[in-house]
């Protein structure tokens, strides 16, 4: 039994949500780390649209007041502990990694995972609607993509995430936006774009003995 | 969708949509072919589509990036160098102490990163999905919804085998835990399920609830 149906309610809504938006690139910010010596850290000091939303979720289901979720038993619960341990030694990774910040991140990142996971496994929204809301996500992916080969362009629809694609070949354009956002980083986006994604310009060619 | 289909057609409702399904896989397969080769003049010589398809160093890097991470797994057994910390750990392992991009296989990235401690906490969570999937398979059961789901798992298992961003980006890491968390939820012998209460909350501070 749950003590606030209507965080129960916006939990599920705000799950759903998260899967509308799961491919978007779109995310904020944290001015937590100073990455800029860092390469191929993948903008993991930003939190994406999604896992605000999943934050959200996970929150709202505790709000509501369920008790499945802080006694999770049998295979979620085996589930949930081991996940939550390999999120917590990421986080712990800090203390001898080379980068302690990305690790912290990192096991942040995990932790809203798997609290996503958990929520979506307790929180039963209809699977029907969780599948229609994910292929509208993807429509709108297939809109934005055929306008952008139309107009051979950018769309303008920054806030989401898309990238800038007037260094980029023709091609590139029918490319998925956020698929594209992953292989670039800030300062670096065009020549990212036009050479190899596995390695910077002036990287090295791996041929270990 | 081969694999959705294959467990869809465990079950007699199930069969005429895996039989659908089948047709439309085998239709994509087709398409994603003509494509390739209709365009084939048009892609350029080097860009990511021709690298993801077309170019064999796409392979060729993938095996170096492997060979590069399981030396630092050797190097670095138990803990790993790190979460996230692959690239900055590569310089002590290239020859001119260049930066290299993440290896695209999760596992191997992930033990590179967690060692073999993350490695077997992984391990759980895959036994976990297995043992599940294991049940329903047995008990032949009729929800038609288990069948895309396995589907989907199955495909991020093979793309994480090839890429790295169901750890590394959070879209992919966000969809992984989307299809891990429908996969768990008809497990209603292990869930208390939420149900709404009828009595309205009472207004204030949230108070403690009993099981």
């Amino acid at each position: 039994m749950v003590s606030r149906p209507r965080a129960l309610a916006l939990s599920r809504a705000a799950a759903l949500a998260a899967i509308f938006v799961l491919g978007w690139a779109g995310r904020l910010g944290l001015p937590v780390l100073d990455l800029a010596a860092v390469r191929f850290h993948y903008q993991v000091h930003s939190i994406r649209v999604a896992e605000m939303f999943a934050v959200a979720s996970a929150l709202l289901f505790i709000r509501a007041g369920p008790p499945a979720l802080l006694r999770p038993r049998g295979l979620l619960g085996a589930f949930a502990a081991s996940a939550f341990l390999l999120a917590g030694l990421a986080a712990a990774s800090s203390l001898w990694a080379f980068y302690p910040g990305l690790a912290l991140l990192q096991g942040a990142h995990l932790a809203i995972w798997v609290a996503f996971a958990i929520v979506v496994a307790v929180v039963r929204v209809p699977p029907h609607r969780m599948a229609a809301t994910f292929v509208l996500g993807l429509l709108v992916h297939v809109v934005v993509g055929l306008a952008q080969a139309v107009t051979q362009g950018n769309i303008g629809l920054w806030w989401l995430g898309e990238p800038d694609w007037s260094c980029a070949g023709a091609w590139h354009t029918v490319v998925a936006p956020s698929v594209a956002h992953w292989w670039s980083s800030p300062g670096r986006r065009c020549s990212s774009l036009c050479s190899s994604h596995f390695r910077a310009p002036d990287c090295w060619v791996p041929s270990l003995p | 969708m081969t694999v959705s289909a294959i467990w869809m057609s465990r079950t007699g409702v199930g069969r005429p949509i895996a039989g659908l399904g089948s047709g439309l896989a085998l239709c994509a397969a087709i398409m994603i072919a003509l494509f390739v080769w209709a365009t084939r003049d048009h892609l350029p010589t080097r860009g990511e589509l021709t690298d993801l398809l077309l170019r064999p160093d796409g392979a060729a890097e993938r095996v170096g990036l492997i060979r590069g991470a399981l030396r630092l797994l050797a190097d670095h057994p138990l803990a790993g160098v790190g979460a996230r910390n692959f690239s900055g750990a590569t310089p002590a392992i290239t020859p001119d102490r260049a930066v290299l991009d993440s290896v695209h296989n999760v596992p191997i990235l992930i033990g590179t990163e967690l060692g073999l401690t993350g490695l077997a906490l992984v391990g759980v969570v895959v036994a976990v999905l297995v043992a599940v999937g294991r049940r329903r398979w047995k008990a032949r059961s009729p929800n038609l919804w288990q069948g895309p789901v396995a589907g989907g798992l199955v495909a991020l298992t093979l793309i994480s085998l090839l890429d790295h961003y169901p750890w590394s980006v959070p879209q992919g890491g966000l969809l992984g835990a989307w299809l891990v968390g429908w996969w768990l939820t008809d497990d209603s012998s292990d869930v208390q399920q939420p149900q709404l209460s009828t009595q309205p909350a009472p207004p204030g501070p949230s108070a403690t609830h009993s099981a």
